[in-house]
């Protein structure tokens, strides 16, 4: 500045406004404030919308999982419907299965079966023997199936040929479920004469495994 | 170019931002995918088959007692 331009500027100086740091205090305030909005945002991120957004999610799944357990349920219940108007229809029919399939071993109604069987073949039973209910089973030998328990019985019967087969016949057709396990037949010297005899082992299902 | 302090705390709040953005979309997606306790038990959700082999009663009626 030389002397004339300073003299000047004396004169005139209550005409200048002294102008603050301007671009430079802008910036920084700028920069403040947005600093102070994302600090807000942050914050509520972390205590508002960070909450209410996982409860929003958790009920959305929740709904989910719930709408699919009640389309199970419903599913349940349609079978059920159904399977209430069969047995409803099949409910004269029952006492069959359970001739077929007793609760109990009911070794008298099969011993007298066989009997039966035997007298209308015309055949003579020489033994009959029924495993002991509730025993000890050997070791190896398991007297239960999946569905229910075993009663193992042995059979001797004596006769001719043609009579045998037709009691054989007839017990592999009788009501009550019958498993022939083992059939043999052995010629027995009675006297003078030969006699034919038919051993059958098997076994028959009742009751069912608690 | 030189920062002054206002920006430094500028881009801290930015990269806070970032990381709690990223915290809450991992809450979120954790609180959608996580396998919680099944509402009904496999018991319950057993579905029972309601068919019948009903010629089964014929063949039984068919056999001597």
């Amino acid at each position: 500045m030389n002397p004339g331009e300073k003299e000047q500027y004396q004169r005139s100086r209550r005409y200048f406004v002294g102008i603050p740091k301007g671009p430079r205090g802008s910036q920084t305030r700028s920069f403040v404030w947005l600093s102070v909005t994302v600090f807000t945002i942050t914050f509520f991120l972390v205590v508002a919308i960070r909450p209410t957004l996982i409860t929003i999610a958790k009920f959305n799944r929740e709904i989910k999982d719930k709408t699919e357990a009640n389309e199970q349920l419903q599913k349940k219940i349609d079978t059920l419907i159904v399977a209430q108007e069969v047995y409803a229809r099949n409910s004269d029919n029952l006492a069959l299965l359970d001739e077929a399939f007793p609760e109990k071993s009911e070794f008298p109604r099969l011993a007298y079966f066989f009997e039966q069987t035997a007298t209308a073949s015309g055949v003579t039973i020489k033994s009959l023997n029924f495993e002991r209910i509730g025993g000890t089973p050997a070791k190896g030998q398991d007297t239960s199936s999946p569905s229910g328990q075993n009663l193992n019985f042995t059979l001797a019967v004596s006769g001719d040929y043609l009579r045998l087969k037709d009691l054989l016949t007839e017990l592999e057709s009788s009501r009550r479920i019958l498993k022939i396990t083992e059939s043999s037949f052995s010629r027995v010297k009675k006297g003078e004469e030969f006699e034919l005899q038919l051993f059958i082992s098997g076994e028959a299902s009742f009751g069912k495994k608690s | 170019m030189k920062r002054n302090s206002s920006q430094e705390i500028f881009i801290i709040a930015v990269f806070t931002l970032t990381v709690v953005s990223l915290w809450v979309y991992l809450s979120i997606n954790k609180a959608l995918h996580k396998e919680d306790q099944p509402v009904l038990s496999p018991q319950q959700t057993k579905v029972l088959n309601p068919t019948l082999d009903e010629e089964v009663f014929q063949e039984l009626q068919k056999r001597k007692s």
